[in-house]
């Protein structure tokens, strides 16, 4: 175990400094516990992305290059997780101070990181049925966007959400959301979007 | 018996010329590597790589998504090797759910998926998807999909030329050359 580095620490200044400066073109990546991301068949997996994962995914940023790269940040910190202490949402610098960052540890996993870039995700769009097959049927129409979630210990967190309208405006759904039947539908059709047009890869260290 | 047909290879290519029928035809070569063996061989390779998805949930999830997936696996095969498929790939999530996946061409794709669930019944989501749009969509089973995906995919690849079609049916509507082989006449 090592102590949690200070590039992850958000602050009022590096949270403004973030948020103003990614762009679409830049890298999202995520930590997994694939043992591999392609298939035999050489396709990807459709284990990237577990049905509840696909509603509120947890990613971190990872500047493009053709951008200006972000504070120390480097490809593998995903695999770096804080133990044993509880991460919350950033809000102001005054929160921070609740926190013991010099005693916070950290340990670095070997997992494989997966990495897409935001304007592929935010392509993923359509529409979606309610009660498929009944007399009274509704098409719903969804949506994936990319959110800026900082953490308290990570800086560099962001969030991919699937926004709906079915209660008549734009909305995220919920993960707990993801057991009926109409929404495990709409983690299929996403799923198969991602699959089919390969917008994951592995992230080549 | 006279043997009418001979191989004559041409600039790389192979023609099959019928003396009999007078007909020179060109045999388009299979544009995949796959037949229903190969596609049966890499199929079990990818359930190996990802069977330990359903054995870390139970054995009976273990016995129950074997079942499903061999009773899947066939008629899929079955269904898309006529057309020739790109890709085959097979993988399980943690959900539990087990996913076919193909490429029949580089625009169309055909995805299956089973979510395992022992309380209400199994769920299947079929998708034909063609340049990234979704022609064909539906939750139901697989066995009532076959028919309304093979019809799909029948009429998008009824452009395609058939083996040894084409070529021939143009060669058979032009006149055979008519050779006169008996001595010249003296003037």
């Amino acid at each position: 175990m090592s102590p949690l580095p200070n590039r992850f620490f958000s602050t009022e200044e590096k949270v403004e400094f973030v948020g103003s400066t990614y762009c679409s073109a830049c890298l999202l990546t995520r930590r997994t516990d694939l043992t591999q991301v392609n298939t035999p068949g050489d396709e990807l997996g459709a284990d990237i992305w577990r049905t509840s994962d696909i509603f509120g995914l947890s990613v971190n940023l990872l500047s493009c290059v053709d951008h200006k790269r972000l504070p120390n940040c480097l490809p593998d910190d995903v695999n770096i997780t804080p133990i044993e202490v509880k991460d919350l949402p950033f809000e102001s610098d005054d929160q921070v101070k609740s926190f013991e960052l010099d005693k916070i540890e950290c340990k670095k996993t070997d997992n494989i990181i997966i990495q897409m870039i935001i304007e592929e995700i935010e392509s993923i769009e359509g529409s979606f049925p309610f009660k498929k097959g009944a007399p009274d049927e509704v098409m719903y129409n969804y949506k994936l966007d990319v959110k800026y979630i900082p953490f308290v210990l990570n800086v560099f967190h962001f969030q991919i959400e699937v926004l709906s309208d079915e209660t008549g405006r734009w909305g995220p759904i919920c993960r707990k959301k993801a057991k009926k039947n109409y929404i495990r539908c709409l983690a299929s059709i996403i799923r198969a979007r991602l699959l089919d047009e390969r917008k994951v890869k592995k992230l080549i260290i | 018996m006279k043997n009418c047909a001979t191989t004559v290879n041409h600039s790389g290519f192979s023609f099959n010329f019928n003396s009999c029928t007078n007909v020179i035809a060109y045999e388009i070569q299979d544009e995949t590597k796959f037949n229903q063996k190969s596609l049966m061989d890499l199929s079990e390779a990818c359930y190996d790589a990802y069977k330990f998805r359903l054995s870390d949930i139970s054995d009976i999830f273990s016995k129950i998504g074997r079942s499903e997936y061999k009773l899947i696996n066939q008629e899929l095969i079955n269904l898309i090797l006529p057309f020739n498929p790109l890709k085959f790939s097979f993988s399980i999530t943690p959900d539990p759910s087990l996913h076919f996946f193909t490429r029949i061409s580089a625009t169309i794709s055909l995805f299956v998926e089973i979510f395992l669930d022992l309380d209400d019944g199994h769920d299947t989501f079929i998708q034909v998807a063609k340049s990234n749009h979704n022609i064909y969509e539906r939750n139901l089973s697989f066995d009532n999909a076959i028919e309304d995906v093979r019809e799909i995919l029948e009429k998008e690849f009824s452009n395609k030329p058939q083996k040894n079609q084409a070529l021939t049916k143009d060669f058979d509507e032009c006149r055979p050359y008519q050779i006169d082989f008996s001595l010249p006449k003296k003037r």
